[in-house]
């Protein structure tokens, strides 16, 4: 029991923003120690966010999120703990697009470390069957995060973020809406399907769709976000 | 008569580094693509695996290579062997496949915790020196061997402060191996610090070691916090001269493998070259 509480008062202690008597220089450096850990790879993590937000809220969040519990055993993780942790405890409801600018900084890390199978080169054509790879993401965004200074610009937004295999750096495009549908619903459906989701809501023949996604999706090929199935 | 886990133990501890000889290098991904495959390399690596189970797309090939080329020790940071908590058997799960996938032999980890009811703390914390945590500790360790089927390897920790305890460190060090039949990754800039900051003798310490225990050493870098008036194992500095003479000394008392461990301000690969050429000579000094 005495060993538990041992580690219990350690951990409270490196959790708790609160300062240490002068005489206690051990714990005051564990302290120090826990909480830098955090400090850097959220930092890190989520340049934007650091940035726009005072040290002293920042250091207030990060003890909050510590007593909250980030479980995962690889650091690199953490980052999207503490996104899920400010959007299920609305600490920052202050900030309307905090949770639309953690996610678009959040996925550059995501689409950095996910382990990708070595790529195929392959060429479109509309005969074959695709949906998106893995290295993508489709997103509808609420604020304008992804450029800066317009942070706080309401709308609709929809952004195609990818891993580009050849300069191995994540990019970001905001597209409009029927790439979007159309993209969605050829994850979900398949091309044809997604041919005949845009013909339906455009009026248009199946034909002009075809000529009028072709070159995007040529060129979404090449740069592996659609692949073959 | 012994039990099946502890028989299995047994068979695996006489296979501790039998392929790891001579001198060591921590691999990390900021110097990674500077490594010639046709160049300088240390005999062995020494890798931290949770920091390779997610492998960025353009590191993933220059990371096979050089696992192929050269033998691997994986160091731990999250087993948090001396956590009042039950083991994590998701996270054994994912080290003994990420382990098996490279063909890695050798697994280590910390005398400390570093998480508690679930939640991480990211930092090696100081255990109370008890019997009790002996005990519990030798059941987590013999648990961790037999599912990793590998032995397991556990490093002497730096402490800046004592919780709740009633032995010695190298008291419990050595209690500690001899009832868990692990084996000991000796850190000689672990021992200088504490020595300096809990005012002892790092000679004695080494003096009552058990050092039939120990396996392989790492050598460090640390530095000296003015405010606080005592020594930080950062791990983010070149190694002190009295610490390499420390470990000159500790090689004259026993003969393993050796490596430098640099985890935080990672300098480029000549650099790091170049500290393992001052390596070979504290080791070819105590050695001749």
């Amino acid at each position: 029991m005495r060993e538990l509480n041992a580690q219990k008062e350690i951990v409270d202690i490196a959790f708790v923003n609160k300062k240490l008597p002068k005489d206690s220089q051990g714990l005051k450096i564990y302290k120090s120690l826990v909480f830098h850990r955090f400090y850097e790879v959220l930092s890190n993590g989520y340049p934007i966010f650091f940035q726009t937000i005072s040290e002293k809220k920042f250091e207030k969040l990060i003890y909050a999120f510590m007593r909250y519990g980030a479980k995962s055993t690889v650091m690199w993780k953490m980052p999207n703990e503490f996104r899920k942790f400010v959007k299920k405890s609305k600490v920052l409801k202050e900030v309307p697009y905090i949770n639309d600018l953690l996610w678009f900084e959040w996925i550059e890390v995501a689409l950095m470390m996910k382990n990708y199978k070595l790529q195929k080169k392959t060429k479109f054509s509309f005969k074959n069957e695709y949906k998106l790879n893995n290295n993508t993401i489709l997103k509808k965004l609420q604020y304008k995060v992804f450029e800066d200074g317009s942070y706080d610009k309401k709308g609709e937004y929809y952004l195609l973020a990818y891993y580009d295999f050849n300069d191995f750096q994540v990019y970001y495009r905001e597209i409009a809406l029927p790439m979007y549908l159309f993209l969605k619903e050829l994850d979900k459906n398949g091309l044809q399907k997604a041919i005949k989701l845009i013909a339906d809501m455009s009026d248009e023949k199946k034909k002009a769709v075809k000529e009028f996604f072709k070159e995007p999706l040529e060129e979404l090929v090449g740069l592996n976000i659609m692949k073959r199935i | 008569m012994p039990n099946v886990a502890q028989a299995s133990v047994d068979n695996l501890k006489v296979q501790v580094m039998n392929n790891i000889q001579g001198l060591g290098l921590g691999l990390r991904r900021d110097f990674l693509q500077e490594i010639d495959a046709d160049g300088f390399l240390p005999d062995w690596w020494e890798i931290a695996p949770e920091n390779w189970f997610d492998i960025p797309y353009h590191h993933r090939e220059k990371f096979e290579q050089m696992m192929s080329l050269r033998p691997t020790v994986a160091h731990g940071l999250s087993l948090s062997i001396g956590s009042q908590e039950p083991l994590d058997k998701k996270f054994l799960k994912q080290m003994k496949n990420f382990l098996d996938r490279y063909g890695i032999e050798n697994y280590s980890d910390h005398i400390s915790f570093t998480s508690l009811f679930g939640a991480q703390t990211y930092d090696l914390l100081p255990l109370s020196m008890t019997k009790k945590s002996i005990a519990h500790m030798s059941e987590k360790i013999k648990k961790v061997s037999d599912f990793m089927q590998r032995p397991l390897m556990l490093e002497n920790a730096t402490y800046y402060y004592v919780p709740d305890s009633d032995m010695r460190e190298v008291d419990f060090i050595n209690e500690l191996m001899e009832k868990s039949g692990a084996k000991l990754l000796l850190d000689v800039n672990n021992i200088y610090v504490n020595a300096q900051n809990h005012d002892f003798s790092a000679y004695n310490f080494l003096n009552e070691l058990d050092l039939s225990k120990a396996a392989y050493i790492h050598v460090a870098g640390h530095y000296k916090d003015e405010d606080l008036g005592m020594l930080i194992d950062s791990h983010g500095m070149p190694v002190k001269d009295e610490v390499w003479s420390f470990l000159e000394d500790t090689l004259r008392k026993v003969d393993i493998p050796v490596m430098i461990e640099r985890d935080n301000n990672i300098p480029s690969y000549d650099v790091m070259r170049e500290e393992y050429r001052i390596l070979e000579g504290v080791v070819n000094n105590a050695r001749t």
